[in-house]
């Protein structure tokens, strides 16, 4: 009984061996053809360059007499890239009562305009508009307000950065 | 007796087939309910901030260099020479507690007196002023009960001549610290 088992699976591979060999010799006789369709989904994706933005307000970023000291960062950068057309990236903060006031421009963008100086609250905001259908990078200046009547203090953020149509 | 085990190999080498299909289109699925949801999160970034507000205690004056000239057009006869100067300006800013400004000359014992008197115009509502009289290098308090604030005020000074002292100079370096209390 093995053996018959053994000569069935012979002759069924060999069958399959020949029918391919008839199907080369068939497609040499002529020609073949088919349609092909290619899809392309709109497509975005955004990134923060940079990491981690530390900053700090001391004695250098006040001036003896003003309320309101300052300090800046510009060590971090946004790219981007979409297939799609008329974006948009918004901004926003998970804090919704910060101590401080944090601001937010986007400087020397390789496309799109950036928008007005943003106040970071948590509900997005404009940073940069106008983006075609491209590939880009900004970097991004960060602005911390402290007024001397509001004491000492430290405030955590996650920004998040969203691209939507304009 | 023979059929039975080629029927059992048949029906293994079946349910084997049946489960790679299983497994292969729930691998599919899998994969491609990952990749849209990887799709879908792309448009969105984050970014980690933070920031600390150190104390600072921020004061500057005015006026670097002041001179008071006590001569002719100074004298009043009911009243003893004397000069008086008011162009310097004290301002601060700091965001602590219980602030206090204080003064200090570096002359030990001048021959003319020197007299220092704030106007606290702009320097907040809690804060108080006292007028010093040089006397000695020792540090006097000007102007206590400063809090989270930002302020200024105008200096005046004011050098005495008596006539029995005769003339000279005397040269002040006048420090002001903005200091806890």
């Amino acid at each position: 009984m093995a053996n018959i088992i053994n000569i069935a699976w012979r002759a069924f591979w060999t069958s399959i061996m020949l029918w391919g060999l008839m199907s080369v010799s068939l497609a040499q006789k002529g020609t073949s053809s088919h349609t092909v369709r290619i899809t392309v989904s709109e497509i975005t994706n955004v990134q923060v360059v940079g990491g981690f933005v530390s900053l700090t307000v001391d004695a250098a970023s006040a001036v003896a007499g003003q309320d309101l000291m300052t300090t800046a960062d510009q060590t971090t950068s946004l790219a981007w890239g979409t297939n799609g057309g008329s974006k948009k990236v918004t901004a926003a903060t998970n804090l919704a009562a910060p101590t401080y006031t944090l601001k937010l421009l986007a400087v020397n963008p390789t496309q799109g305009v950036p928008a007005p100086e943003l106040t970071l609250t948590n509900i997005a905001g404009d940073l940069l508009l106008g983006i075609a259908r491209s590939m880009g990078t900004c970097e991004l200046r960060y602005t911390v307000e402290a007024l001397a009547s509001l004491g000492t203090g430290t405030d955590a953020h996650v920004i998040t950065f969203t691209i939507v149509n304009q | 007796m023979q059929r039975q085990p080629i029927r059992a190999t048949i029906e293994t080498m079946r349910q084997n087939i049946f489960h790679s299909a299983l497994f292969l289109t729930a691998s599919i699925l899998a994969f491609t309910l990952a990749s849209s949801e990887a799709m879908a999160q792309r448009n969105i970034a984050q970014q980690y901030l933070s920031f600390q507000v150190h104390e600072v205690n921020k004061i500057d004056v005015s006026a670097k260099s002041v001179r008071l000239l006590v001569d002719a057009s100074t004298i009043d006869l009911e009243s003893l020479p004397n000069a008086v100067n008011s162009d310097g300006k004290l301002l601060w800013t700091t965001n602590g507690a219980d602030k206090k400004i204080t003064v200090v000359s570096s002359r030990v014992a001048g021959r003319y007196e020197l007299k220092i008197t704030p106007s606290l115009a702009d320097a907040g509502s809690e804060a108080m002023a006292k007028e010093i009289v040089f006397k000695d290098d020792q540090p006097r308090d000007l102007i206590v009960g400063l809090y989270r604030a930002a302020g200024q005020c105008s200096i005046v000074l004011s050098a005495t001549a008596p006539v029995e002292v005769g003339e000279g100079s005397d040269l002040h370096l006048i420090t002001y610290t903005l200091t806890g209390i």
